[in-house]
């Protein structure tokens, strides 16, 4: 059921502190929606010891209809929100028709698998989750159409097919932004005109030194993020400030609110997405302790 | 099994007595470290006490997923009942087990207590193609432990190496953990809703879980039978695609041992690749 903006926001853990400003561009109806980031139990109450009545199919998308403490529900019972990833599906028509690369293309399906060539039975390279952006640099015609993925360098990374893409769009208009990282707290306020905008839970990847520091935006996505034992392509809408530090939207885990390994940074995809649109000249980062 | 000696050589040695693969010829011979030799005719066989055993064989061979591991009924003789007949002398470790073909391996002693000299398979006489007139069946082993057409059985102390043994398979051939697709077939065209089936075996272990991975995501655990170990597992989930396109589909299990299907290996060390398959969601 799609939901007013307000609660939306609430839904997704995002206080919208002031008077929305003209220039505020998170959709007017939104609705709240979940991806099972793993074979997520299902229990019957908010609760870990809870009976689970069945497992939610990973990358399967489910409405989410209230939140309670760590815990989203949905139609079918209580899922952790840990696993799950936060989505926002807006009204905007999804177009079936396909674009000619090279463009920057965003991950519309719950998770766009990277294959060596264009065969599902094909090596794996990586799988990109929903909200991801990647520079999309060839495409290949056919029964089952496929676009040709850049790494972050430019150069094919791989193939996947093209029913989990559309081009990303850029809405909005820019405007200097005020963007405080609370590390204590792990929650960002963004600030403009002296007016709170949004207040909302993330993880930093690592310690930052406090301090004011310039943001600028790079390319809308393709920033990849090498960890231990895995490597992520596609992560969307990259702002960078500092000493090479990043905010970025994360489309792998929803422990915001914690440290996690990764961007310097870390949201949901969607609050990347606007926070990136919105961030004109004149932003800057305040990181507090 | 195909017994790759047959080609080069002849079925039996001409000092050999004759070995037939027809019930009205066979014959069987429990003989090597015992007081009295045991033989029995394929009538005698039939006029023993009757035990019947659920029991899959499964090819170490096989490509993963094929052939499908599917539950067989066989009837036969203990082999249990005809050693308690027999002195049997104490250092006997392992039964050497000869077939019609010249077809030789080795199997344990203490196998033996669970065999069965089968001549029955889901209540039809046991085909030569299928190892008729009388085959060995020993749950939990790997089908070039099971002899077809078996003739005789040796005790001895000492293991010997059999046809594929020679040629490097393991000499114990205890079943690995297994597991398939039957529905949907690979490269199948399906259209929304769809059921996956399929199976799981883990030779004498039980089988602990089963789970499933669309496009190489995360494993999702899916709801399965069993009737006994050693018997297959049956497992089913219903699934409904995103989208449309190509989707790649796996399976793999996990025996009561935490012993999980390795992604990749390779079969003749008996722990097959998990199996996988391509099917295509139409509009």
């Amino acid at each position: 059921m799609p939901l007013s903006r307000r609660h939306f926001l609430q839904m997704a853990g995002i206080a919208l502190v002031g008077a929305p400003m003209a220039d505020f561009h998170l959709p007017e109806r939104a609705t709240a929606y979940g991806r099972a980031l793993v074979a997520a139990p299902v229990h019957i109450r908010p609760d870990e010891a809870a009976a689970v009545t069945s497992h939610l199919w990973p990358d399967s998308v489910m409405a989410v209809t209230g939140r309670h403490a760590g815990w989203y529900q949905t139609a079918e019972g209580y899922i952790r929100q840990r696993h799950v990833q936060p989505v926002l599906l807006t009204d905007r028509p999804v177009s079936a028709r396909i674009s000619q690369p090279p463009f920057w293309g965003e991950v519309i399906g719950p998770v766009a698998p990277i294959y060596q060539w264009c065969a599902a039975d094909a090596p794996l390279v990586t799988r990109i989750g929903h909200g991801g952006i990647a520079r999309l640099v060839d495409f290949l015609p056919g029964e089952t159409q496929w676009y040709g993925v850049a790494d972050e360098t430019g150069h094919l990374l791989g193939w996947s097919q093209a029913t989990n893409w559309q081009p990303a769009v850029s809405e909005g208009r820019p405007i200097p932004v005020e963007i405080v990282i609370d590390q204590q707290a792990q929650r960002m306020t963004v600030k403009a005109n002296r007016q709170h905008l949004v207040n909302t839970a993330i993880s930093t990847g690592l310690s930052l030194p406090t301090g004011v520091y310039p943001v600028e935006r790079g390319h809308p996505g393709g920033l990849c993020c090498r960890g231990d034992d895995m490597t992520y392509y596609g992560v969307p809408s990259p702002l960078h400030f500092g000493s090479g530090w990043t905010l970025a939207g994360i489309y792998w885990h929803n422990q915001f609110g914690e440290p996690a390994p990764g961007p310097a940074v870390q949201m949901a995809t969607y609050v990347a997405r606007w926070l990136y649109q919105t961030c004109g000249p004149g932003s800057y980062v305040v990181v507090r302790n | 099994m195909t017994n790759p000696d047959a080609a080069p050589y002849p079925s039996r040695l001409p000092e050999q007595p004759a070995l037939t693969n027809t019930a009205k010829y066979w014959s069987f011979m429990l003989a090597g470290a015992v007081d009295v030799p045991l033989m029995l005719s394929y009538a005698d066989l039939l006029a023993l006490p009757a035990h019947e055993i659920d029991c899959a064989i499964v090819c170490a061979a096989s490509p993963a997923g094929t052939p499908h591991i599917a539950p067989v009924r066989w009837r036969g003789v203990a082999l249990k009942s005809l050693l308690n007949e027999t002195d049997i002398d104490a250092h006997v470790r392992c039964a050497h087990l000869h077939a019609a073909d010249g077809y030789t391996t080795c199997i344990d002693m203490h196998h033996l207590e669970s065999a069965l000299l089968a001549y029955q398979k889901d209540g039809a006489a046991l085909l030569p193609d299928h190892g008729g007139p009388v085959r060995l069946i020993v749950p939990g082993l790997y089908g070039y432990k099971l002899p077809k057409a078996i003739q005789r059985i040796i005790l001895a102390e000492m293991p010997i190496a059999g046809v594929w043994e020679k040629r490097g398979w393991p000499s114990e051939g205890h079943a690995q953990i297994a597991s398939a697709i039957h529905h949907p077939l690979h490269r199948a065209r399906i259209r929304g809703y769809t059921t996956l089936t399929g199976t799981a075996y883990a030779g004498l272990r039980a089988v602990s879980s089963i789970e499933v991975s669309i496009d190489f995501g995360p494993w999702m655990p899916v709801p399965f039978s069993q009737t006994a170990p050693a018997a297959p597992a049956h497992w089913s989930i219903d699934w409904t695609p995103s989208a449309p396109g190509q989707y790649n589909i796996r399976v793999r299990a996990t025996d009561s041992h935490g012993v999980t299907q390795p992604v990749a290996a390779g079969p003749s060390d008996g722990s097959p690749a998990i199996h996988s398959i391509v099917v295509h969601v139409e509009d």
